[in-house]
């Protein structure tokens, strides 16, 4: 198992690299010259060639591309052309809004997708089926952006419960510790903070996992109809198991087992559809900040955006595995035979 | 009834933390921002970048409307174009203009406590140079600068330069002691992207980057006013519907950036008043005047009349600007104003005729993330198919825009672009983007006219404001005789305000307004 582990890491170690080393030659095809975005729109060319100089930019394509490895191994993705500021710091900022609210969509998502997908399957053809199916294709059908409007109009604006944009209202942003502003809210102990947190998240976490609930809730419910029509279920139902205990202990954990792989997918598809939710709540979130880099030829920016990105993708996708591993016998035991 | 039916639904979602304060008897703490009285308080929201709050990158990272209230600057620009003294009162050029002697305001303080003096200016100049980005570029001739006595700083420029006083227009004054303490390896620019290093009327309270800046009233600004409010909120909101909700809520008293239709549909709502002031930019028409096709004076002037300006206006700007007459901003010292160009499709053709000309191929390229510049491509588009020539569009953003300009064979026939002007002095303008030395650089025309460049140094050098002005007046109107350029519009800067907020003045230094100058109605 320890040997699976670490190959496993090793791999994503490969991934990681292979993602730095793609996007840093796609970065350096995109048209348009950094040092002119850094040094400024009146910049003279001297000025051009000095900032060329300190961002490294006239060192050669492979010194560079070394500069950029060592660096990022370290944890320093260079400074932004945009922001003067180093990109780390930059990300720090503003990766904690988007995985905030990818993980509050995630958690609407399972609250919903499961029972819903659970409760179509149990009620197969009937006229609860019926209905959770035909939510689950307006659901899968409506495009973020437009959702994430309405509800932004009629919740927010028209009755006034949510708040329309930001992370805090006016004077009620917490310190910042985490940048996870509920749980800085919480941290900070004051429950005005907590609750004005929470209330700016709803909205938009809910705009996000609306499609993603579509996506798994199938998922569930077809996982669940496989295994109710299974030989186990048979056998543990004329053992006089009860109802509840043939659905959640039998059925239910044998079909959670690719969900776990969709769910895990979703992550990273998530913090890629984050950006629609985000440009719509103006919350200031990596989709933001990856766009106006890509804007401005911000190469350090982009670079260190989409290598987080892919680490998110890299990280989930190998958690899942793991999780399986350890939740599924017969993945574990798949997988310790080929290791 | 209604009222109290929504109130029972919000308490038992228990989601609005509004409600949750009242009803939970908590008061609104000050963690990270301004929580005063409600009425003691504005919140201003609109189009902005807040990645940064180092006063040196203001003109690049479009922020200045977040910088305004913080710092101060040496001297500024009034309503009319006037320069007018800020924390320099006095100011004398040597003779050869090489050098100015500027005398500084006594008694000023920093936010840190720290009195400013003249060692604030040189350190202030010193680090433009050294990071060479930002505002570096408004004071390109800088050389070096020597303190007098406290209240005295010398300047000296690597050539004569009469202009370089309105570059230190752009110039945010920082505490040199307390930057200097934290300057890193970077010049500050990482801690003075979060910190506050100013003297202006308000001290930072709270910064959320690309979100918020809380602010709160300098007790002992030099320029002290009354009515300023004690709090200031700066919001960055980017999408006009979502502004003009915000402030048809009352969550916001004051938005800037919002669309013109936007504006009108607020008018009168809510008690807000929709405004309009001029904007620093003309919109131009940069056309290749080394261009294979547009190379030919009269193929440039079948596309300035193939141009439908009122259609511009109209459309592109929903109303919100007028056709230009100048290839330089409105509002500016030394405008030189031709006639207003008109669309003559019939007299486009025969021009193009006369070229021999039709039927062939111009490149247009313009940003289309700039809904102005997306509509006007079209326009012209449409108009230059309508005279016979075949179109070929490329968009590019502005970064890709500067790399296409930086050679001959891949400068477009015509760019759609707007020309700034971040303090009124229309020689910086005009030598940024029209002297033969900025080709391949910023001189999108490759416009190379040597009497033109020779009127530009003399402006430059010229004592004399009045013999300067005549120089640029003449500069631009040998660029119009040229037809270098089309000239398409004056945009303006529109938003809306509620009866909180008194009427913003004009500052041509700055491109939305000078939120320091934001004050109370009452």
């Amino acid at each position: 198992m320890f040997v699976y582990v670490i190959r496993r890491i090793g791999l994503a170690l490969l991934s990681v690299w292979g993602v730095a080393t793609i996007v840093f030659l796609m970065s350096k095809l995109i048209p348009g010259d950094p040092a002119r975005v850094a040094a400024g729109r009146f910049a003279s060319a001297g000025q051009v060639e000095q900032v060329r100089h300190a961002m490294g930019l006239d060192q050669s394509l492979l010194a560079q591309y070394g500069r950029y490895l060592v660096d990022a191994a370290t944890g320093d993705l260079g400074s932004s052309a945009y922001t003067h500021q180093g990109v780390t710091s930059d990300l720090a900022t503003a990766l904690p809004n988007t995985v905030q609210l990818v993980f509050a969509g995630m958690l609407i998502t399972v609250l919903v997708a499961v029972p819903l997908g659970v409760v179509a399957a149990v009620s197969q053809g009937r006229p609860a089926d019926v209905a959770a199916r035909l939510i689950l294709v307006l659901a899968g059908g409506v495009p973020i952006f437009w959702l994430a409007i309405m509800l932004r109009w009629t919740l927010g604006f028209l009755f006034g419960w949510f708040p329309l944009s930001g992370t805090n209202g006016v004077g009620l942003a917490p310190p910042d510790v985490t940048g996870f502003t509920v749980l800085d809210s919480l941290l900070f102990g004051n429950l005005a903070n907590v609750l004005d947190s929470f209330a700016h998240l709803v909205l938009p976490a809910f705009a996000l996992s609306v499609p993603f609930i579509a996506t798994l809730a199938r998922n569930v419910r077809s996982n669940m109809i496989t295994a109710l029509h299974s030989d186990y279920i048979d056998f543990a139902i004329s053992k006089g198991a009860s109802r509840r205990r043939v659905v959640v202990r039998h059925a239910l954990r044998s079909a959670l087992g690719s969900t776990l792989t969709i769910f895990g997918m979703q992550f990273g598809w998530m913090v890629s559809a984050s950006v629609l939710v985000e440009a719509v709540f103006s919350i200031p979130g990596i989709g933001s900040y990856m766009y106006k880099a890509i804007v401005n030829n911000d190469t350090f920016a982009v670079l260190g955006a989409v290598l987080v990105v892919g680490l998110v993708f890299i990280v989930s996708s190998v958690v899942v595995d793991l999780l399986q591993m350890l939740l599924d016998p017969r993945v574990r035991t798949d997988h310790l035979r080929a290791a | 009834m209604r009222r109290a039916t929504k109130r029972a639904l919000l308490a038992v979602l228990g989601v609005t933390p509004a409600l949750a304060l009242s009803s939970c008897g908590l008061s609104a703490p000050t963690a990270n921002g301004a929580a005063g009285t409600k009425a003691e308080t504005i919140v201003a929201a609109g189009q902005a970048s807040l990645e940064t709050l180092d006063p040196l990158q203001s003109s690049n990272a479009d922020n200045d409307i977040f910088i305004d209230p913080v710092y101060d600057r040496l001297v500024g620009f009034d309503a009319d174009s006037k320069m007018i003294p800020k924390l320099a009162t006095a100011w004398e050029f040597n003779a050869d203009a090489t050098a100015v002697t500027l005398t500084l305001r006594p008694g000023v303080t920093f936010h840190s406590g720290n009195p400013f003096t003249a060692a604030d200016v040189t350190y202030t100049l010193d680090r433009a140079k050294r990071v060479a980005s930002g505002s570096a570029s408004f004071i390109p001739s800088y050389a070096s600068s020597k303190v007098v006595d406290d209240t005295h700083v010398t300047i000296s420029f690597t050539q004569p330069s009469v202009s370089f006083l309105a570059g230190l227009s752009y110039l945010y004054i920082v505490d040199a002691k307390l930057v200097r303490a934290n300057e890193g390896s970077d010049h500050a620019q990482q801690w003075l992207a979060t910190h506050d290093a100013g003297s202006g009327p308000y001290t930072l309270k709270g910064y959320k980057a690309n979100q918020e800046v809380s602010l709160a009233r300098y007790a002992t600004y030099w320029g002290k006013e009354e009515r300023r409010p004690e709090n200031l909120v700066l919001r960055m909101i980017n999408e006009s519907s979502l502004l003009r909700d915000e402030l048809l809520t009352g969550n916001v008293d004051l938005g800037w950036g919002l669309a013109a239709l936007d504006v009108k549909q607020l008018n009168g709502q809510a008690g807000l008043e929709g405004y309009s002031m001029p904007s620093t930019r003309v919109t131009l028409g940069l056309m290749n005047t080394q261009g294979e096709v547009t190379g030919d004076p009269r193929v440039r002037e079948a596309i300035q009349l193939a141009y439908d300006y009122e259609g511009h206006v109209k459309t592109a700007l929903q109303g919100s600007g007028e056709i230009a007459r100048s290839v330089v901003p409105r509002g500016m010292d030394c405008v030189y104003e031709g006639p207003a160009p008109t669309h003559d499709a019939a007299r486009a053709k025969r021009l193009l005729g006369e070229a021999g000309a039709t039927g062939k191929t111009v490149t247009i390229a313009y940003d289309p993330a700039v809904p102005e510049f997306k509509l006007a491509g079209t326009l012209l588009e449409n108009g230059l198919r309508e005279i016979g020539l075949t179109v070929q569009v490329k968009t590019a953003t502005f970064p890709q825009y500067m790399q296409m300009i930086s050679t001959a064979a891949t400068t477009p026939d015509i760019a759609i672009a707007w020309d700034f002007a971040p303090y009124p002095d229309a020689g910086a303008v005009l030598d940024r983007t029209w002297n033969s030395r900025a080709i391949g650089q910023t001189n999108g025309a490759r416009y190379d006219n040597k009497e033109v460049d020779r009127l530009l140094k003399a402006a430059s050098t010229a004592k004399d404001p009045a013999a300067a002005c005549t120089a640029y007046e003449s500069v631009q109107k040998r660029i119009l005789d040229d037809r270098a350029a089309l000239y398409i519009a004056w945009p303006t800067v529109n938003g809306a305000r509620n009866g909180k907020v008194a009427k913003l003045p004009y500052t041509p230094t700055s491109p939305t307004f000078d939120a320091g100058q934001l004050m109370l109605a009452k």
